[in-house]
């Protein structure tokens, strides 16, 4: 990062190589849109690169674009939620995946579904602790939130994760 | 941190809610854009840069009468006389601002050559935030002609003091970019710096924050400095304004 501060362009395409994955995962999970993620995850890095000066040493890199990623996700989310405020039939949640027929597959989309169904910031809280093992600690850094917001804002989005993936297997 | 002992089916939990958001790949077109975009700003960069030796100001007494480019080589004018200070302070802020230091002039501009609605409609302008923008339209509004859109237009052409009065933060209102007639500047470089600057940035030893560009923020270590998305944002973690550039 040291060097992709100084303007180091090949510097700055080994950290994008380095955390695209995961800066695009959080991305979508949190919009569960993949032109939405990849246009968030363009973003991220545009924004990294144009405030490296601003890059705060004592972060991790990757709680920085943690940060950046979710706070781009957040606006689009409001955005949308106005857009579809104005319109009064905005319907935001992509539809159901055709082809999900693979176990693991289906219960990943019944996953995001049901995260589609969290607030934000709940969203955003367990997406990060179990994205990447983030500590209470950072990803209070990350969402501007105290620890122990993080903590009831993780418990009570996997108490609702929790219902409803029971309530899926009841249904079977 | 250790974690706390959990219970099996805790820990089984744990273990599905891991698998089911590990990350996926990013699709291969993600890199390309990305550094495509970014090469992208770094030209506009360069090349705003590049405009800070071609600077040429002129003022008065009262303040910044004139900005314009000249081709490079040419001298500035001699910085003497009861202008002096304001031609020495506008030609620092405006590198400022060009490098991605500052986010708003403090050097004061001089109106007197100019008719009243152009007055007018600079002075509302001056006062559009650091990367914002507003419509054609809405300077008509605020300066009590709503039908005036398009003489707007030509008192922002015609504008003296570029960058110093953020003309190019006035926009159409379909969201297109409109005309600049600053030569050989885009709208879009400038609106883009913008957008990458920090507006507020706070020193962690004082708790006190500042807009970018204060004489504060100037002496506050890189090691202390800390970014703020908003003036909310700083207030939230406890910092409080600076009483010299007074962030709001």
């Amino acid at each position: 990062m040291a060097d992709a501060r100084a303007g180091d362009m090949e510097a700055f395409a080994a950290l994008v190589r380095r955390y695209q994955d995961r800066i695009f995962t959080v991305g979508l999970r949190l919009t569960r849109n993949r032109a939405s993620a990849e246009d968030a995850a363009q973003q991220t890095f545009l924004q990294a690169w144009e405030r490296r000066q601003s890059y705060d040493r004592r972060w991790r890199v990757s709680t920085w674009l943690y940060r950046i990623v979710t706070n781009l996700c957040v606006d689009e989310h409001r955005r949308r939620a106005r857009a579809a405020a104005l319109s009064a039939q905005g319907d935001h949640r992509p539809p159901a995946h055709p082809h999900a027929m693979v176990e693991a597959r289906e219960r990943r989309d019944r996953l995001n579904g049901a995260l589609g169904g969290l607030p934000p910031a709940q969203r955003t809280v367990l997406v990060l602790r179990y994205l990447d093992d983030l500590s209470y600690d950072e990803i209070g850094r990350v969402c501007g939130l105290p620890v122990n917001t993080v903590k009831s804002h993780l418990q009570r989005g996997k108490a609702t994760l929790r219902r409803q993936l029971v309530a899926y297997k009841e249904d079977r | 941190m250790r974690r706390p002992a959990v219970n099996p089916q805790t820990q089984e939990e744990e273990e599905a809610l891991r698998a089911a958001f590990a990350p996926v790949l990013a699709p291969p077109s993600l890199f390309p854009a990305v550094m495509e975009s970014v090469g992208r700003a770094q030209r506009a960069h360069d090349a705003l840069r590049a405009l800070i030796p071609r600077l040429y100001v002129e003022a008065s007494r009262n303040g910044v009468t004139r900005v314009r480019l000249v081709r490079s080589g040419e001298a500035p004018p001699p910085a003497t006389g009861p202008a002096a200070r304001w031609l020495v302070r506008a030609r620092r802020e405006l590198q400022e601002y060009l490098e991605g230091r500052r986010a708003f002039f403090a050097v004061p501009w001089d109106p007197a050559v100019l008719g009243e609605f152009q007055q007018a409609v600079l002075g509302i302008t001056a006062r559009i935030p650091f990367g914002e923008v507003r419509s054609y339209g809405w300077i008509a509004k605020a300066v009590g002609d709503p039908g005036a859109a398009r003489a707007v237009g030509t008192a922002l052409a015609t504008n003296p003091v570029p960058l110093i009065i953020p003309c190019h933060r006035v926009v159409k209102s379909d969201g297109t970019l409109g005309g600049y007639s600053f030569p050989g500047v885009k709208k879009e470089w400038l609106l883009d710096l913008e957008r990458s600057v920090t507006r507020i940035v706070g020193c962690t030893s004082t708790h006190i924050y500042c807009r970018r560009g204060c004489p504060h923020d100037f002496r506050v270590r890189d090691a202390n400095r800390v970014s703020f998305a908003s003036v909310a944002e700083a207030k939230t973690a406890g910092y409080r304004a600076c009483l010299v550039c007074e962030p709001s």
